[in-house]
């Protein structure tokens, strides 16, 4: 079994990186041999004026810095709201909770297409429409359902005796929460940040459909910018989508550390 | 870690009750507004320049503008409007106009045509095209008419003396053409905007332009237009055209001309754009669209123009707007940028290139035997046909699960039935 | 009494958050599908049950979308899950250089869905990509073509692109779930002599179980209304060989302007999706696991 470990690996790298190197590579490309070169490894004549279109002429900064934004904020509001309802799933039975749990998982299972109009039509109420604010409001509501259901997972993995432990020697419920429970669903915790803040970085549709303004746009809605009627500038398109990687990836690599974090031993002795 | 969360939900409530209260979307709602759908990054620096003049003119007046990036542009501009958010000017294009007009959105600029004086040579076609039943609702800033580009490069290669005059030798250019390696004849325009080639293939072999006779029923139940179908079924079918045109949406087909996969585009001179800047200029040039057996060929026209919004309270200053968008020298730099067949017509020769590229676009404006094909936009599901149902069944047909005279049929006893349903309401 | 209402303290502010931004509007939407409703003119004429009955006599498409709809799901599913689930065991049981590969591996997850749809659109292009030719060596066509247009065999470009993109979601569930489950517990049943695959089958499975249960469910629900990908790659074509539910209530809504009826297919697959959410639900209501 082990033999085959590190083949799986570099299996696993190739194909996941390969079609980024590939993007990689036709970011690089001049436009007059986008086609005329498309299947070699690496172009004859690499340019940078892609990267410097997007980073100088064009307004990505701003959309990216919209984007952290947005992102972050939704990752650490539904984080927050999720570690507490996601224990409230977990810990109590109580009246309407089925109900509760079915009412959570319809909300995944519409297209969201569908909602796009009423959800604009309220916005518009509160003069949000067109607003970073408007973004962070939806992107919450909507990532709330999935990461409770995934605390609780989480906290149905954590042994409720520990919290037990903990009121009887005289702390609240919250504290309990705070002090003994959370840290051993770190792990859980990172997964939630990570996963939210990835769902709201590569959020397309809600961004396109409600941000008009060039200040609140985030940088998927950006990139559709370069595809007008007429062409496609994809050159420009894959450097955005390289610099768009980076900020993920680094915050990946921040929060890794939380995922890898386990249970710390003596945990059930003390 | 408690507290430290609390405030955080604090702060971030407060900034989004900032946003809610305070702010006023960089835009003055005594201004007027103008939308864009066509936008490009360049042209918007165009409209804007033009706009700063309206302002310089009209001391009171000032405009914003938003962009809206085409793809989503039809789906983004209903929202705003059912969202209460409506422009005061936006730019139509032909095959919406119809569902605007029905819901009542779109104002009658009938008088305001009436009353404002346009250059004598303007396109007298101009204000008809513009308009459903009697009203004006739009006014064209230009046409965008279709003719052949070609690759001389390849043509060469393949011993191609000179570009097809007919229909016959538009089969067997391509037929030629195809034999070189890699390469083949056309750029099938598969995907979702292609209809208006199957369009003109079938008028053009039918011998009219007419979409449908008297009484309402269409003319794709001719012969002609069952030819029209069977013969770029065959193109394709007999590898005449790539195998991946299949799905071919505009990029494809304009990327597949200037990487050389196909030899043959069917386009507007706004691809010239584009093209010039990944081909050598040397190898690009054009001719009108190929005759057909009755020595005619009917080319697609389609146009955007200015409409104004029914419910804008500001109506005359929109008028106004449009007025000033459409004098001569702003149009003629409008259309010059966008290759559009201007709508004054003595400005269509310093508007195409002389010499070969823009050869195709000029000699069909100006040799009888070729005569525009509108579309019948003024069906209000002509939109939805265009880019669904004939993208659909096309496809269907190319791959042999449909024969062209089936094909034919079923898009025949749509539009009969559409137009027929217009007729009705509209006696 | 005071107990009976803590638990909703905690969820509070959630539920706020979902009552008006998500569920309000949901009514809304489904309330649409029983309007004849145009968005652009604002009018609405109540038309009952007319046209559910529509999608029962005469939507040939939608029954086309039905069968694909299965099949993109099934199989995206499937290679996400599999490949899922092997990378993040051997992210568990660690190996050299693992601090950097890791992020790596997650990057498919932060592409936006329609930059996906255009990469690998390019992958399978003959003229820009090296798939076709791929193909070509390993025997699975005589020419490099594009597998797009070919509508036997089209669905399997976006299904790749999704599983690309779908791998690193449940890598990161899974390995969350594999980390948490204490160490304790192996070195008590390698004692007992249980180890290796047995240890996995009876420890392992069971106690990550709950993870795997939402993440199958949450992920097929969201690969069911997953329009993107198969939109930027083939738009439905070629001739609905990929049109999926989710796309075609796309093209109904924005491309028909038809609301009524979109938001009809909508419920339909709905109810689809409830059927298979409860099934699962009932199966994860079988393993709550205490240790």
């Amino acid at each position: 079994m082990k033999i085959l470990k590190y083949p799986f690996i570099i299996g696993f790298l190739t194909f996941t990186l390969f079609p980024v190197f590939w993007m990689f590579k036709i970011s690089i490309t001049p436009d007059r041999l986008l086609y005329s070169e498309g299947i070699v490894a690496w172009p004859s004549n690499i340019t940078w004026d892609h990267y410097y279109a997007v980073l100088v002429e064009g307004s990505f900064p701003d959309y990216f810095l919209n984007s952290f934004i947005v992102s972050i904020t939704t990752a650490a509001l539904v984080t927050i709201f999720a570690v507490l309802g996601g224990y409230a799933l977990s810990r109590f039975h109580f009246q309407g909770k089925v109900t509760l749990l079915i009412i959570l998982l319809l909300t995944q299972m519409f297209p969201i297409v569908m909602v796009i109009a009423p959800i604009y039509n309220v916005l518009t109420y509160i003069n949000l429409v067109d607003s970073i604010s408007g973004l962070i409001l939806v992107y919450t509501a909507f990532n709330l359902p999935f990461a409770c259901f995934l605390m609780q997972s989480f906290y149905d993995g954590t042994p409720m005796e520990l919290e037990e432990a903990a009121m009887i020697d005289g702390c609240t419920r919250l504290q309990a929460l705070e002090k003994v429970t959370l840290p051993l669903c770190l792990p859980g915790i990172g997964a939630t940040l990570g996963f939210v803040f990835t769902a709201a970085w590569s959020e397309l549709l809600f961004a396109l459909m409600f941000i008009s303004r060039q200040s609140q746009m985030t940088f998927p809605a950006g990139i559709m910018n370069f595809v007008t009627k007429f062409s496609v500038d994809w050159g420009q398109m894959a450097a955005a989508m390289i610099l768009a990687l980076i900020p993920v990836c680094l915050f990946f690599a921040y929060i890794q550390k939380f995922i890898v974090q386990g249970l710390t031993a003596g945990a059930l002795k003390g | 870690m408690i507290r430290a969360a609390f405030s955080f939900v604090i702060v971030v409530l407060g900034f989004v009750a900032w946003q809610a209260f305070f702010d006023d979307k960089d835009r003055d709602p005594n201004n007027l507004l103008i939308v864009e759908v066509n936008t490009s990054a360049d042209r918007t620096g165009l409209l804007r320049a033009q706009l700063d003049r309206f302002e310089a003119d009209n001391p009171g007046l000032k405009v914003d503008v938003i962009s809206l990036s085409w793809g989503q542009a039809f789906e983004k501009l209903s929202m705003m409007v059912a969202g209460g958010q409506i422009p005061d000017v936006i730019e139509m294009p032909d095959f919406w106009l119809a569902r605007y007009v029905s819901a009542g959105q779109i104002a009658d600029m009938s008088d305001f045509v009436a009353n404002t004086g346009f250059d004598d040579d303007i396109e007298p076609d101009t204000f008809k095209y513009g308009s459903i039943g009697d009203k004006i609702y739009t006014i064209p800033y230009g046409y965008y008419l279709r003719a052949l580009l070609y690759n001389k490069k390849l043509f060469a290669r393949a011993g191609i003396e000179k570009p097809p005059l007919t229909m016959d030798e538009l089969y067997q250019t391509a037929a030629k053409i195809s034999e070189l390696p890699g390469v083949s004849g056309y750029c099938h325009h598969g995907g979702r905007g292609g209809a208006v080639f199957y369009y003109w293939i079938m008028t053009t072999m039918n011998g009219s332009n007419a979409f449908f006779d008297a009484e309402g029923n269409s003319t794709f139940y001719n012969q002609g237009a069952i030819d029209g179908l069977t013969l770029i079924r065959d193109i394709y079918k007999n590898g005449y055209a790539p195998q991946d045109s299949l799905n071919w949406g505009f990029n494809e087909t304009v990327s597949g001309f200037y990487s050389e996969t196909c030899a043959m585009l069917h386009q507007t001179p706004d691809a010239l754009n584009g093209l010039r800047q990944r081909m050598d200029e040397g190898d690009i040039a054009s001719i009108p669209m190929p005759l057909g057996p009755s020595g005619k060929s009917f080319p697609h026209l389609g146009y955007i123009g200015w409409s104004v919004f029914e419910q804008s309270p500001k109506k005359e200053a929109a008028f106004k707007l449009v007025e000033h968008l459409l004098k001569r020298e702003n149009h003629q730099e409008w259309a010059t940028r966008a290759g559009l067949v201007p709508i004054y017509s003595e400005l269509a020769s310093e508007i195409f290139d002389q010499g070969e590229i823009g050869a195709g676009w000029l000699q069909s404006t100006q040799d009888d035997r070729w005569d525009y094909m509108i579309n019948p936009n003024h069906l209000s599901d002509i939109a939805e046909f265009d880019s669904i149902q004939v993208v659909q069944s096309g496809q269907a047909m190319m791959l042999g699960e449909k024969t062209p005279e089936e094909t034919a049929k079923m898009w025949a006893d749509f539009l009969t039935a559409s137009q027929k349903r217009w007729l009705n309401n509209h006696d | 009494m005071i107990k009976s209402f803590e638990p909703w303290l905690y969820l509070a502010p959630m539920l706020l958050f979902i009552l008006l931004l998500v569920l309000v509007p949901l009514v809304t939407g489904i309330s649409y599908a029983f309007y004849n409703f145009d968005l652009i003119s604002g009018t609405r004429d109540f038309v009952g049950f007319d046209q559910f009955l529509r999608i029962l006599s005469e939507d040939e498409i939608f029954l086309t979308s039905l069968v694909n709809t299965l099949f993109w799901t099934s199989a995206s599913l499937f290679f996400q899950f599999t490949l899922g689930l092997a990378l993040a065991l051997l992210l568990h049981n660690g190996f050299r250089g693992i601090k950097f590969i890791q992020p790596v591996l997650f990057v498919p997850w932060a592409v936006p869905s329609f930059l996906i749809g255009l990469m690998w659109v390019w992958m399978f292009n003959p003229v820009t990509g090296p798939l076709p030719y791929l193909f070509e060596w390993l025997g699975f066509m005589d020419i490099p073509e594009n597998i797009l247009s070919d509508p036997d065999h089209a669905m399997w470009g976006p299904i790749t692109a999704n599983v690309w993109f779908g791998i690193p979601f449940f890598t990161i569930m899974l390995l969350a779930a594999l980390r948490s489950i204490p160490k304790e517990i192996f070195e008590a049943a390698s004692m007992d002599g249980i180890s290796g695959l047995k240890a996995f089958r009876h420890i392992t499975v069971p106690l990550i179980a709950p993870t795997i249960i939402i993440t199958l469910m949450m992920r097929a629900i969201w690969i069911a209304n997953f329009a993107e990908i198969i939109i930027v790659m083939t738009n439905g074509g070629p001739a609905n060989s990929t049109q999926i539910v989710a796309t075609y209530i796309y093209d109904t809504a924005y491309q028909k302007m038809d609301f009524g009826y979109a938001s009809v297919l909508s419920i339909a697959l709905l109810f689809m999706l409830m059927i298979y959410g409860f099934t699962l639900g009932h199966i994860r209501r079988k393993m709550k696991v205490y240790i």
